[in-house]
């Protein structure tokens, strides 16, 4: 950093600093009306004011244009990165109204607490009387109890059996508008795009130097990763559970994307694939795949 | 009631270049604020269930950022070279005040120029200005990311525009040879 000649800078002056917080807007009303009133009495204050607004003014201009070119500036690698760390992370649970505040060691502690109401439950209630477990635990408890054994497995409501028993109660058309073809195993469905979904996602091309393969799309949704691959000019569409899916990216990182499909025959293998940013929200095409990426 | 991920997709991914932005300015290196970027948003889909809906997305996200800056720097892990107020303050007595016409001295810059003078602006003033003039955030809410109460906001955020404009008006004096991203 270099620095011009040392000639003392006065300390930002009370009024200077008011001024500004004026000509931001960070003023009450009153305060402002009564500010206003001041500078409408003072021409030089006035005049002083009318240069830090034209100032201000252009600065945040400025900085207007600047905020258009910065999507422009950030490296598509870098959402990339992102999304790839955000999938390894388990969903949360559903946003509080607005104003409820609840924290991670809040939760822990009720936990904490539960369990431990269940075992003086427990203790108490089973002991003396011997009666049978289901009588002795109180009811909080028994929630406590519920919730720690259903966050121990990986929730997995609909298998694609049953969504293929019941289309309409799968939750894969109800997100995504699709239709179940079959079944590739208990939990990855074969589908078929029922009206066309805006994308959001990622395209995948082959690597520099890999065969040239079919383009791959990933769509995240709030149960299912969806991967569309485009084959002999139609889509298919394959459907992996969502917690599975991040379970399996904890494992192989970037390379679980290309595992999903290619598990059977290319196991082991690094991900041939150059994953892309698909345009946001643009409907799949041959050329948006063609374009992204690159 | 929304669903987390598809809330959390509009609310903040598209923060995702202002998050960078910031960051650059905080670590001074690509490699670090996208580092610092990609931690930033992990850290926030783990927080999302405390985030206020209505409340600023980015300012939220900015505070997780500089938060996870300052953790790391204070490891060791990055090599910013912030220097103490009392220093800056000195330095800020050191700076030429010079006389310059306020009506809008960038008519001829553009925004790239605005960005590299910031670069010379001592690193708190800059961060007010930043925060301030292209983020668009409020006194408030930058006292909540620097961590500092309104009064310092104000203090830095006057100074920092100084400096601004003396560096527009006569850029100070730089290598020559491409600059570096």
């Amino acid at each position: 950093m270099r620095h011009a000649s040392p000639i003392p800078l006065p300390s930002p002056e009370g009024d200077a600093l008011e001024l500004d917080r004026y000509l931001d807007g960070e003023m009450p009303a009153a305060e402002a009306a009564t500010f206003e009133a001041g500078l409408a009495r003072d021409p030089v204050r006035a005049a002083e004011a009318a240069r830090r607004r034209a100032f201000l003014d252009g600065l945040q201009q400025a900085g207007a244009a600047w905020r258009q070119e910065l999507r422009s500036r950030t490296p598509l690698e870098l959402e990339r990165r992102i999304r790839s760390s955000l999938l390894a992370e388990p969903p949360r649970a559903t946003l509080l109204p607005p104003g409820t505040v609840r924290s991670r060691k809040r939760l822990v502690f009720a936990l904490r607490a539960a369990a431990a109401l269940a075992i003086v439950g427990l203790t108490v209630g089973l002991w003396p009387a011997r009666r049978p477990v289901a009588e002795a635990v109180p009811e909080p408890a028994l929630a406590a109890v519920s919730l720690a054994t259903a966050l121990a497995e990986t929730p997995d409501p609909s298998t694609c059996a049953s969504a293929l028993d019941d289309p309409r109660g799968s939750p894969l058309v109800r997100e995504g508008g699709f239709e179940v073809l079959r079944c590739a195993d208990d939990r990855t469905a074969r589908l078929r795009r029922i009206a066309d979904l805006q994308i959001v996602g990622w395209a995948a091309e082959p690597a520099a130097g890999s065969p040239r393969g079919p383009d791959v799309g990933l769509t995240v949704l709030s149960e299912h990763v969806i991967f569309d691959v485009r084959l002999r000019g139609r889509h298919e569409y394959l459907a992996v559970n969502r917690s599975a899916f991040s379970t399996l990216h904890e494992r192989l990182g970037d390379r679980a994307s290309c595992f999903v499909c290619h598990r059977h025959s290319r196991d082991g293998l690094d991900n041939p694939h150059r994953i892309g940013q698909r345009a946001w929200g643009a409907p799949w095409s041959a050329d948006a795949a063609e374009g992204s990426g690159r | 009631m929304q669903d987390p991920p598809d809330l959390f997709e509009r609310t903040c991914l598209p923060f995702v270049p202002d998050c960078r932005a910031f960051a650059l300015s905080l670590a001074r290196n690509p490699h670090d604020a996208d580092d610092l970027v990609q931690e930033t948003f992990l850290r926030a889909w783990r927080a999302f269930h405390t985030f206020t809906p209505g409340t600023n997305a980015k300012a939220w996200l900015f505070t997780i950022l500089r938060r996870i800056h300052v953790d790391r720097y204070r490891r060791g892990r990055l090599r910013p070279t912030p220097l103490p107020e009392d220093e800056l303050t000195e330095m800020a007595g050191a700076i030429a005040p010079v006389v310059v016409d306020e009506d809008r001295p960038w008519d001829h810059l553009g925004p790239d120029a605005v960005e590299r003078a910031l670069d010379h602006v001592p690193d708190p003033f800059r961060q007010a200005v930043r925060l301030r003039d292209l983020d668009g955030l409020t006194y408030k809410e930058i006292g909540e990311i620097l961590d500092v109460p309104q009064g310092t906001v104000m203090s830095r955020l006057h100074r920092g525009r100084e400096y601004l404009k003396q560096a527009l008006v006569q850029p100070p004096e730089r290598p020559s040879g491409p600059r570096s991203s």
